[in-house]
């Protein structure tokens, strides 16, 4: 119970910190800049919020399966495979909470006052340093929600984290799997705990996130 | 020496073309909105590239389309105020004004900072943000922010038309002194007439896209060569 509780915190977290470092510059793009390949790029970023949570497991099982797309030459070359660790289950719920970072942080870059930007130009900085400086902390309040969703959606992450990271006892087994096994086997007083405190934390991570973008 | 604008752009069906030149003086863009003294600024800024011309600031051609100059917008060194001000909300008063002194040794950042803090009366709100300020105050610190930096040029798109009169005509004598102290051109936007002429130097009137006429203030309200100047500066016959 309390390795699940820890497990998922752990997870989610890491999730989370790549949700970010990966998120804010492909939000950044998305917001500011003009390609041919940008609609192209946002509806595949957007996938992993409409299909079914095992359909991407799925994919990212062909990709990073012990025989898979990527995964077989690490494989080859470390003998080592994602597959039924943690780091896949961080994976996972990585790629289907990505989207709502990238979503709600390009919705607040996109809303920066223009001149602002192009004031920080007349100054002397360049757009790197604009970003830094300007753009992305006139966003922070977009970017810590979209951190905030996606740290919740990480913590309710089921399908995708059971078709990469299965579902194994002691290891892989985050809250919503321990859940679905509790009530599997019949142990409802354990799941009904588990449900309980799966339920608090997400309350609290709502208020948390409508307080963030409210303030 | 001064600048020197020969410019010609097209944007979205409208075509801005127009040449005029001054010297290290206050230069007033006016006429009517929607007549180019906007974009004139920010092509003469670097924020947008014109068609084909030239822009020459204190000799430096800052945009030649015949040889392919084009310095980029963070190194042309000029000071520019928007109409909205353009403060940086999340910034203090003091950290705004830092902003424009990059480069600048951190010695001489802070005794300018000191200085020019002083001298534009914010003494006392250093550590307060633009929405604690009043509207005067943010016009000080914008233009204390774009002028930190020693700009070539003053670039200013009518950054007092939010003032109430009195403040405004603070303001013009503020902008008059400042003028004095920094020697450089000054480029003032605006479309409000007692202001181009309390101000001016010179003063370009706009058509829709074009320089209709250009010169002192006094010549140009008295003799209006077109009847469209006429009717824009009619104002001052009438008094």
């Amino acid at each position: 119970m309390a390795f699940s509780m820890l497990l998922s915190l752990k997870v989610s977290a890491v999730a989370t910190i790549f949700v970010l470092i990966f998120g804010i510059p492909v939000a950044y793009v998305l917001a500011m800049k003009r390609f041919k390949a940008r609609e192209l790029i946002d509806v595949f970023l957007m996938l992993p919020l409409v299909l079914p949570p095992t359909v991407t497991g799925y994919y990212l099982v062909i990709l990073l399966g012990r025989h898979g797309i990527i995964g077989r030459y690490i494989y080859e070359w470390t003998g080592f495979s994602i597959m039924f660790t943690w780091h896949a289950a961080t994976v996972a719920s990585f790629v289907v909470s990505v989207p709502l970072m990238i979503r709600t942080a390009r919705a607040a870059i996109e809303s920066v006052d223009k001149s602002l930007i192009m004031a920080s130009y007349t100054l002397g900085y360049g757009e790197v340093m604009t970003a830094l400086k300007v753009t992305i902390p006139l966003a922070r309040r977009g970017i810590i929600a979209g951190a905030v969703l996606s740290f919740a959606r990480a913590i309710g992450e089921f399908g995708a984290t059971l078709m990469l990271a299965g579902n194994v006892p002691g290891k892989t087994d985050t809250m919503p799997l321990a859940i679905y096994s509790f009530a599997a086997a019949g142990q409802w007083s354990e799941a009904n705990n588990m449900v309980i405190i799966l339920t608090v934390m997400s309350l609290a991570i709502i208020y948390v996130a409508n307080r963030l973008s409210r303030q | 020496m001064g600048l020197v604008v020969n410019m010609k752009k097209t944007l979205q069906g409208f075509t801005l073309d127009v040449q005029w030149e001054v010297e290290k003086e206050i230069v007033v863009l006016f006429g009517s909105s929607g007549a180019g003294k906007s974009l004139t600024l920010q092509l003469i800024a670097g924020l947008d590239v014109p068609d084909k011309g030239k822009i020459v600031c204190n000799g430096i051609t800052l945009f030649d389309s015949s040889t392919n100059v084009n310095v980029p917008v963070q190194r042309r060194k000029s000071g520019y105020v928007f109409q909205n001000l353009a403060l940086f909300p999340h910034m203090t008063v003091w950290n705004n004004i830092a902003y424009g002194g990059k480069g600048l040794a951190k010695n001489d950042l802070h005794k300018k900072l000191i200085r020019l803090i002083e001298e534009f009366q914010m003494k006392g709100y250093e550590n307060k943000y633009p929405n604690e300020l009043s509207g005067g105050q943010k016009q000080r610190v914008a233009l204390a922010r774009a002028l930190i930096g020693e700009p070539s040029v003053l670039l200013l798109d009518e950054p007092f038309s939010a003032l109430d009169n009195l403040l405004r005509v603070q303001m013009r004598g503020f902008l008059k002194e400042i003028h004095k102290e920094f020697k450089i051109p000054v480029v003032l936007v605006t479309h409000d007439l007692a202001e181009a002429c309390n101000v001016a130097d010179k003063i370009v009137v706009y058509g829709i896209g074009n320089v209709l006429q250009s010169g002192k203030p006094v010549d140009v309200c008295k003799y209006p060569l077109t009847p469209e100047v006429a009717a824009l500066v009619n104002v001052i016959e009438e008094k």
